[in-house]
């Protein structure tokens, strides 16, 4: 038995052998890059749906059954925005009164792009003017303008500048404002602060 | 007369064998060759599915950072991300914090590597972090807060009640119990989820950091 064995293993095929693992890293590579593109609904269609463009939304308190995502965790408040740049820029403005508080700017793909928190030392204000990549030049900014690096870690304290333009990597995104539940006594201000985020269609001055 | 009739039938019995065995030697040498092909077929599959399959679902030392039964992904929702990240966010069907600003860690398992069941009572304990935001929450094996009278399904540095020496101690149990107490009532498999988010400082989020002040898991009671 073991000599038949010890036979078959001596006659394997090594030509067939060395195309089968080929294949297998091929059908991995594969697999892997397309399982995003059979996911039925990501979770950025699944709040951009529901949303409409160009507006905060507070979304209710997550509960259980009434969770907007799965593993979002109910140990925050969140408004959202789903902006979308084909009409023209889109200003946003929130405020990071505290460490805790987020806010995140994510693509169609997931990835997120900006994002900044709360410190202790200063309450962080974000505005910013959202417009799409090539719309920069028309718009007659200077690409020395551009608030660039903003996703590197060196610039998470920054205090972003009023009127700070973000060029983005499509038309649409979903900017996230995450504010974290500090107990009851707090809940009322927390929502307030959250309502005061701004998103809507920018408005030039000269118009 | 006789006698060639005789050969003639030896012949023709001759050469129905030597037919026959033909035939057999073309159908051993077919069911080889399908044999071949279907290995090399089931081999392509599980070795190319189920690698895919294992790195998106469970990670690796390049995509994911371990201690003891907590797991993070290092590269969670970044521009720079690597595909197994993307693929394992597109499948659980989440928008993660990035880890920028954060660091989430999932445990499933007890830090003995026993899964977590709502069968059983478990006690978290951790060391605060004083300079940075961080939570623990309880989800289902599916990523669902677990419904319970007291709607509660999570603690934050807000709202966990820390011990006199810095150390917190959380209660997972479906029975009430004195001081955090998440309840787990009929869940099945638990997933534990313990975040901490960045001040801006650079000091934790960029990874091992974390690892010291990660709760230990305790199984009590089944």
């Amino acid at each position: 038995m073991l000599k038949k064995l010890w036979a078959r293993v001596t006659n394997i095929n090594v030509p067939l052998v060395a195309a089968a693992l080929f294949a297998s890293a091929i059908l991995h590579i594969l697999a892997t890059l397309a399982t995003p593109l059979f996911t039925p609904s990501s979770a950025y269609d699944r709040l951009a749906r529901a949303l409409t463009a160009n507006t905060m939304h507070l979304l209710p308190e997550v509960a259980p059954g009434a969770q907007p995502l799965p593993f979002l965790s109910s140990d925050a408040r969140y408004a959202v925005c789903h902006f979308d740049t084909s009409d023209g820029a889109v200003s946003l403005s929130a405020v990071l009164p505290e460490p805790g508080w987020m806010l995140a700017l994510y693509s169609p793909q997931g990835e997120a792009f900006f994002t900044s928190v709360g410190t202790p030392v200063r309450r962080t204000e974000v505005s910013l003017m959202i417009v799409p990549g090539e719309d920069i030049w028309r718009m007659g900014a200077r690409p020395t303008g551009l608030v660039t690096g903003l996703t590197s870690r060196g610039t998470l304290t920054t205090t972003v500048s009023r009127d700070s333009m973000l060029t983005i990597p499509a038309n649409e995104g979903i900017a996230v404002l995450r504010a974290p539940d500090q107990g009851e006594a707090y809940r009322n201000r927390t929502l307030a602060e959250l309502g005061r985020a701004v998103c809507r269609p920018h408005k030039s001055r000269t118009s | 007369m006789l006698r060639s009739g005789v050969l003639r039938s030896r012949s023709a019995s001759n050469l129905m064998g030597f037919t026959l065995h033909r035939l057999k030697k073309r159908l051993a040498a077919i069911v080889a060759y399908t044999a071949d092909w279907a290995l090399f077929i089931g081999v392509v599959l599980i070795l190319g599915l189920g690698s895919s399959w294992y790195m998106v679902e469970r990670g690796s030392p390049l995509t994911t950072l371990t201690a003891g039964p907590w797991v993070s992904w290092v590269s969670a929702a970044r521009v720079d991300s690597d595909p197994y990240t993307r693929a394992h966010e597109a499948r659980l069907g989440i928008l993660p914090l990035s880890t920028e600003i954060a660091q989430t860690f999932i445990a499933r398992t007890d830090s003995e590597g026993r899964a977590l069941h709502s069968s059983c009572d478990y006690i978290v304990e951790g060391h605060e972090l004083p300079t940075h935001w961080w939570s623990l929450t309880v989800f289902d094996s599916q990523g669902r807060l677990i419904p319970n009278t007291l709607g509660r399904s999570a603690y934050t540095s807000d709202t966990m009640a820390i011990r006199g020496n810095g150390t917190f101690l959380a209660t997972l149990s479906r029975d009430a119990h004195p001081g955090n107490w998440l309840p787990i009532g009929g869940a099945g498999r638990l997933a534990l989820v313990f975040t901490v988010l960045d001040h801006g400082s650079r000091s934790l989020t960029q990874g091992e950091e974390v690892v010291p002040f990660l709760p230990a898991i305790t199984r009590k009671e089944c």
